[in-house]
């Protein structure tokens, strides 16, 4: 559907992505994987709930743009898969750092519905 | 020593997974034993990561450098079986890639099972959700330098084309990051256990 959309233009722009190695594109995201997880992983063992969440989101976020670099999806479907993800962890993680910055309602946990 | 041994021996295995296909069409007894290295020494890099003890880093030494002495039988006489029993294969960069990582697996075993009988511990069970993100991080560190090594020469432009038999490390990066991925969640549903700081996310009134 996006290739029959009307196409200006021919991507004139960026060319030198291309130039990278496939592997980079790997290392990126697992190490972005590696830091979500270590973050949820460190969030949970502090029962920070929200955060551990939003990093849990972020890091299966990382996944699934691997699912494309594994060649087990298409582009188009993985990132936008992902995006959506990132999305989710994004918003997750401003409501717990609303929380415990106490502006939100969320508890010192970082947990929606605030401390009773 | 205890990652970099369990990383080894992943390596090799993920190395023999990428090797099951072009075997198969040489000989069906061939592919089987890649299968059947491939298990044993993933097999092995799950058990020492999750529950490590002195005996089993005993029986990975015996694993893994029985698998390199094979290679090494392979690559010099020839085996005794197959299409063409008694001819010695040629050298190749991945083959010689998983041996290096058996020796080192085999090598690292024996001095880790050593220093722990010295030591006098006993065999430890890591818990749960730790041990499976260890196990993860390994799986994905394994799979990471078997796609590397698989993948010499060119591939296209960008990512998106790779890569041949190296795609076997690719899914094996994939099932190392759904493992770290289960540890996480695994603690999320048990339960971290350690609360936060009270001084810290306090309300302001």
């Amino acid at each position: 559907m996006i290739a029959q959309a009307p196409q200006l233009l021919e991507n004139p722009c960026c060319d030198f992505i291309n130039a990278f190695p496939w592997w980079f594109f790997l290392l990126v995201h697992v190490a972005l994987f590696a830091l979500g997880a270590f973050f949820a992983y460190r969030s949970f063992e502090a029962d920070a709930r929200g955060f551990g969440w939003g990093f849990t989101l972020f890091a299966l976020a990382e996944v699934s743009y691997m699912t494309y670099h594994v060649n087990l999806t298409q582009f188009l479907f993985a990132h936008t898969v992902s995006e959506v993800l990132d999305g989710l962890a994004f918003v997750l993680l401003f409501a717990a750092s609303l929380g415990r910055a106490g502006l939100g309602a969320l508890d010192a946990s970082g947990d929606v519905g605030g401390a009773r | 020593m205890a990652a970099a041994v369990s990383i080894a021996a992943g390596t090799a295995a993920a190395i023999h997974v990428a090797a099951i296909g072009p075997h198969l069409e040489e000989s069906r007894l061939f592919a089987f034993a890649f299968v059947a290295m491939a298990l044993s020494q993933g097999g092995w890099m799950v058990l020492v990561t999750v529950a490590p003890s002195p005996d089993r880093y005993t029986g990975g030494a015996v694993l893994n450098g029985g698998i390199a002495l094979l290679w090494l039988l392979s690559r010099t006489w020839g085996v005794p079986v197959g299409p063409h029993p008694f001819a010695p294969e040629p050298v190749g960069t991945m083959d010689a890639l998983a041996t290096m990582a058996e020796v080192v697996a085999a090598s690292g075993s024996l001095a880790l099972a050593r220093g722990w009988r010295r030591s006098g511990r006993r065999g430890v069970r890591s818990d749960v959700p730790r041990g499976l993100v260890e196990l993860g991080v390994v799986t994905l560190a394994s799979g990471f330098v078997a796609s590397l090594a698989a993948t010499t020469g060119p591939h296209g432009v960008g990512s998106h084309t790779c890569c041949g038999s190296g795609s076997a490390g690719h899914v094996i990066i994939l099932a190392g990051m759904l493992t770290v991925l289960a540890g996480v969640l695994t603690l999320a549903v048990r339960g971290g256990g350690r609360p936060a700081s009270p001084a810290r996310g306090r309300r302001i009134p």
